[in-house]
């Protein structure tokens, strides 16, 4: 009889102790997870901050800087060289034309030429109205004039026929 | 016996709550904030990426503007971004020379001073009335100019100058084309030609009278 109730006792001391060694196993783990985070861990990911702070601070400080600078001012000027060039008119491209539909027995004088709005102001003079005509009639034929105006038409007592022209080239001549 | 059973039962189960707390309270607090600083670390990395990319692209493009031969480029066209105190007396140099060299004379020329493109007039308008047309449509002319100085990036500022040069009209010919073939860009804005003869009231023969109004452009 003595046996069994000491077995029984042993048996319920053992379980308890068990308990309590887990119990201890357990905060020794919480404790160990803890340290290892935050002394271990942490302090490693803290320093991977503070090199990769250095790092891009110290990035590329030498000589971007200039280089920007040189891209940007290049840039511009670029760009703007481009604007200022496709966009300048060529004026010496209506002299060209202006030969080729002008009539031969008509002269002109007092010429004036506003680029900004492609209007060309002149006086003709020719030797009858038949010139006139053919003049008009050459002009009507000309793709490179969007528009003109004969104005102020006289005959002299010499036979002259004076006439102001004023015209409207197109675009694309000046191009 | 139960006394000691029951003793040992309640200590483990106090340090069984106290892990609890230090798990609740401290560990996951740590590995919280270990996980902000991998974020934090990432968030480094792709700024320090970018910034790599970024200074890859910057060098790429400084090396391709030298391959295209940038540097030369650029002192061939940057008589068009100069400023300096004597830029007026060199512009009187390089418009003499030029009309010299076109066979014809400078009379005279004048400038104003430099204004900024950007604050110029930019739209200019016409109506004209045309007797004898060959378009009808065209009686009322509206050229509305949309200024391409919207485009420029640059403190472009523009001298106008206005030369009165004598010659023949083959040289004036030659003397647009070489202003056109310039790499200092004169916008021409208008031209007058009158007979030599009219204002200095001699038989000049074939010598007329050119009046230039141009643009010449600087920083």
């Amino acid at each position: 009889m003595a046996i069994e109730i000491e077995s029984v006792k042993k048996g319920g001391s053992g379980k308890e102790n068990i308990a309590l060694v887990f119990s201890i196993l357990v905060l020794l783990a919480s404790f160990g997870f803890y340290f290892y985070y935050s002394q271990v861990v942490l302090s490693q990911k803290k320093v991977e901050v503070s090199n990769l702070n250095s790092e891009l601070a110290n990035l590329g400080q030498e000589d971007i800087a200039s280089k920007e600078a040189e891209l940007a001012l290049a840039g511009k000027e670029i760009n703007d060289f481009k604007v200022l060039f496709q966009n300048n008119p060529k004026a010496s491209a209506f002299f060209v034309v202006f030969q080729e539909w002008v009539h031969p027995k008509v002269s002109y004088s007092g010429f004036n030429f506003d680029i900004a709005l492609r209007k060309i102001s002149m006086s003709g003079t020719t030797s009858g109205f038949q010139n006139v005509m053919q003049q008009i009639a050459i002009l009507d034929q000309e793709d490179t004039i969007d528009g003109y105006q004969i104005s102020n038409v006289a005959l002299s007592e010499s036979g002259a026929v004076t006439f102001d022209l004023d015209l409207i080239i197109n675009q694309a001549v000046l191009e | 016996m139960d006394k000691k059973i029951s003793t040992i039962l309640i200590i483990s189960g106090l340090i069984l709550l106290l892990s609890l707390g230090v798990i609740y309270f401290l560990a996951i607090p740590a590995y919280k904030e270990v996980g902000a600083q991998d974020i934090q670390i990432q968030q480094l990395k792709d700024k320090i990426d970018d910034r790599n990319n970024y200074y890859t692209t910057v060098e790429s493009q400084v090396l391709a503007l030298e391959a295209a031969g940038w540097s030369s480029k650029k002192e061939r066209i940057e008589i068009n971004f100069i400023s300096s105190p004597f830029f007026t007396v060199k512009l009187n140099e390089f418009f003499k020379t030029l009309v010299t060299g076109s066979g014809m004379t400078l009379s005279k020329i004048t400038s104003s001073p430099a204004i900024s493109v950007k604050t110029s007039s930019q739209t200019t308008s016409t109506s004209s009335e045309v007797q004898i047309s060959k378009d009808t449509s065209d009686a009322q002319q509206e050229t509305t100019t949309t200024s391409y100085f919207s485009q420029i990036q640059g403190p472009v500022k523009k001298v106008s100058c206005n030369l009165s040069v004598i010659g023949t009209y083959n040289s004036f010919k030659k003397l647009l084309a070489d202003m056109e073939s310039q790499t200092r860009i004169i916008t021409v804005n208008s031209i007058s030609v009158t007979p030599a003869g009219q204002e200095t009231g001699k038989n000049a023969s074939n010598l007329s009278n050119f009046s230039l109004a141009v643009d010449v452009y600087s920083y």
